[in-house]
């Protein structure tokens, strides 16, 4: 071992009192976990993706643009199913089609496409309705869901 | 200053635990190179001089089970015999990255066609840096020793346990400690969560951070097997995470001060800086394309938590605390690897003191005049014994993961036995308790995908998705517990127990 190697090695044990004593701000500690558009659940989804296709897009929305928020409540949709007690059968069905619609709506954000673009996918109006009867159908059985996911 | 003093003893103590099974299997492989296939043997395993010499030491690399700290031993055998410097960085740089196991367990949690590029990516490091190191030091290698052959039968079973004995007990152990040392000063630096935001997908910085913590980082190569695959599925830097393995699984403070006294500071640092510069290319390469698709990029990641130290400036209680870390982290197979590898510490120590002429050993490898003329036992070549061994370390070692990873239905009845236990000891406000059995049900979480895959009944999508919702619920749980928030750990306790529910039911359906 050459002695000039050990002669740090004082100094590298010695390095931890110099810099160990920094904490982290308690601020950076914060974590976001959600985006702020985040549903909770997939009831939450339906009702604001009937919203927003309601209005035509004429709304507010907590994302960086509503067409933004579209597309992600649409990508979001199998694991917001997945989070209910919907079975396989119901899940498979509309991850088949939420994955093809979601390929579809961020091809149209890349090229900057409106709302009224993006609610014009084919097959969306037909997709939707039938998450909408599904949720109907959910929400009619458990009627307490929304007041289990009020925190965040 | 009490977490000044315990956070790196923590550390360093768990570094220690998790690394006795590698480092007995180091001693082993570095004991079978010595007295079963000798010096020849063990210069002709590694090609020779010949082309062949890096893409051997590459794939043998990638079948041995040793990590960072085992692959010490074994370079030092693989001096003595004569094996180029090239080949031998190249060899102690790869055999800790991956292994059967790792790599399993790797094709079950991440993309497989990534984890493809990253054993390729580390062909392509590891043969840049022997080529280069090799044209620009050449004739970098020793004269092998000469050793006398070993006979066969029980005599050369003592030798090879007595060898094993000698590599705990040498100067490779040495390194080892001050690889330990260096786990320890890394924890002295990093304050505890500092690395949390450090890995962000749109930090560029992140692969160069990474490289920088990396190199004194203990990671054993399951361990970053689970971190990477991690690091994928919260959406962080791709060449952080190729860092992090190249980095942290493969270089270590032990290592480098080996390289410096068998090669000099000279040679040493221009190998370092040479992998430094091809692992940040790689890693700025393959951050972008390899980026996965359709995750939701966390701004913060826990995969680097153990590498800072665990306790907060301001923590209380701390010794106590640092003991239950310890004991929390041990597993029993750690323990039973430990008490072997001291056994093998006081064994060594022993022949040290009162054998210092190695009398024994010469005894041991002393040819019985005599004896193969009336024995009727087969004589089994020593190459042949030497490839038993080693291929018979790679079966059991794949044969292991059938005890290790339980069938389904065994770890559905563990893991609803221990939400019992977190449902409780969270409502009963234990968080020490509950963030404990948090992180044992993700590993139960991770050990059941690895049991499926290995019987061949990977999950479906709506079996993975119902799991990503189940382990990102207990991740919010986990830090309700940290932040020791009641309201936020109750709603997230029964949702953890729903999704849990929900999981099991879908499994049923397989």
């Amino acid at each position: 071992m050459p002695k000039a190697a050990l002669a740090f090695l004082p100094l590298l044990l010695l390095l931890p009192m110099l810099v160990g004593c920094y904490t982290t701000p308690k601020e950076e500690e914060e974590e976001e976990h959600f985006p702020p558009h985040w549903p909770v659940t997939v009831f939450d989804a339906s009702k604001r993706l009937k919203q927003i296709m309601d209005s035509d897009g004429v709304v507010e929305s907590k994302a960086t643009s509503i067409e933004r928020e579209f597309v992600d409540l649409i990508v979001w949709l199998p694991e917001l199913v997945a989070d209910s007690d919907m079975t396989k059968t119901e899940f498979d069905e509309i991850d088949n089609w939420a994955s093809n619609l979601a390929s579809e709506g961020e091809m149209l954000l890349s090229k900057d496409a409106k709302i009224s673009e993006l609610l014009r996918i084919n097959g969306l109006q037909e997709s939707l309705l039938i998450l909408h009867k599904l949720c109907d159908s959910y929400a009619a059985k458990m009627p307490t869901v929304d007041e289990e996911s009020g925190v965040k | 200053m009490d977490v000044l003093f315990w956070g790196p003893l923590v550390r360093i103590c768990q570094a220690a635990v998790a690394c006795a099974p590698t480092l007995v299997i180091g001693w082993m492989i570095a004991a079978i190179f010595e007295r079963i296939l000798g010096r020849e043997g063990t210069f002709r395993l590694f090609g020779g001089r010949s082309w062949r010499q890096l893409p051997y030491a590459w794939l043998l690399g990638m079948l041995l089970p040793v990590c960072s700290f085992g692959v010490i031993p074994i370079m030092v055998q693989m001096r003595r015999s004569g094996i180029s410097g090239g080949t031998i960085i190249a060899f102690g740089l790869t055999a800790p990255l991956f292994n059967p196991i790792s790599v399993l367990y790797g094709l079950t949690l991440s993309d497989p066609f990534t984890l493809f590029v990253f054993c390729l990516g580390s062909l392509s490091v590891i043969t840049v840096i022997g080529i280069v190191w090799d044209r620009f030091f050449p004739n970098n290698w020793l004269e092998p020793e000469t050793l006398p052959p070993t006979p066969y039968g029980l005599r050369r079973v003592a030798a090879v346990a007595l060898s094993m004995a000698d590599q705990a007990f040498s100067r490779s152990s040495f390194f080892v400690l001050v690889a330990l040392l260096g786990v320890g000063l890394l924890a002295g630096m990093l304050p505890a969560g500092i690395l949390q935001h450090s890995a962000g997908s749109n930090d560029p910085t992140a692969p160069l951070t990474m490289c920088g913590i990396a190199t004194l980082a203990y990671v054993t190569p399951m361990v970053a097997i689970v971190q990477v695959a991690s690091m994928f599925q919260h959406g962080n830097s791709i060449g952080a995470s190729f860092t992090l393995l190249v980095m942290g699984t493969g270089v270590n403070l032990g290592l480098l001060m080996w390289s410096v006294r068998e090669f000099g500071l000279k040679k040493t640092l221009f190998w370092f800086a040479l992998l430094v510069a091809v692992v940040l290319a790689f890693s700025y390469g393959v951050n972008g394309p390899l980026h996965p698709k359709g995750v939701q990029s966390a701004d913060h990641t826990h995969a680097f938590d153990g590498y800072c130290n665990p306790f907060i400036l301001n923590a209380t209680n701390v010794p106590s605390s640092a003991i239950q870390t310890i004991r929390d982290s041990t597993k029993l197979e750690d323990v039973v690897a430990g008490v072997a590898a001291l056994v093998l510490l006081a064994v060594g120590g022993i022949r040290h003191r009162f054998d210092p002429q190695q009398k024994m050993m010469g005894f041991l490898v002393r040819r019985a005049e005599g004896v193969a003329k009336v024995s009727k036992d087969i004589i089994l070549p020593n190459s042949v014994i030497a490839a038993v061994t080693l291929v018979g370390l790679v079966l059991a070692s794949i044969g292991a993961c059938f005890l290790y990873y339980q069938p389904v239905n065994e770890i559905k009845k563990e893991m609803t036995a221990l939400q019992a236990d977190l449902f409780s000891s969270v409502a009963g406000r234990e968080w020490d308790t509950a963030a404990f059995l948090i992180v044992q049900q993700e590993d139960w979480t991770h050990k059941l995908v690895v049991g499926q895959y290995l019987r061949r009944q990977s999950l479906n999508r709506f079996q993975k998705m119902r799991m990503k919702v189940f382990l990102s619920k207990l991740e919010l749980l986990e830090h309700a517990c940290e932040d020791r928030d009641p309201k936020e750990a109750d709603h997230w306790n029964r949702q953890v127990n729903v999704s849990l529910n929900r999981f099991k039911k879908s499994l049923e359906s397989n």
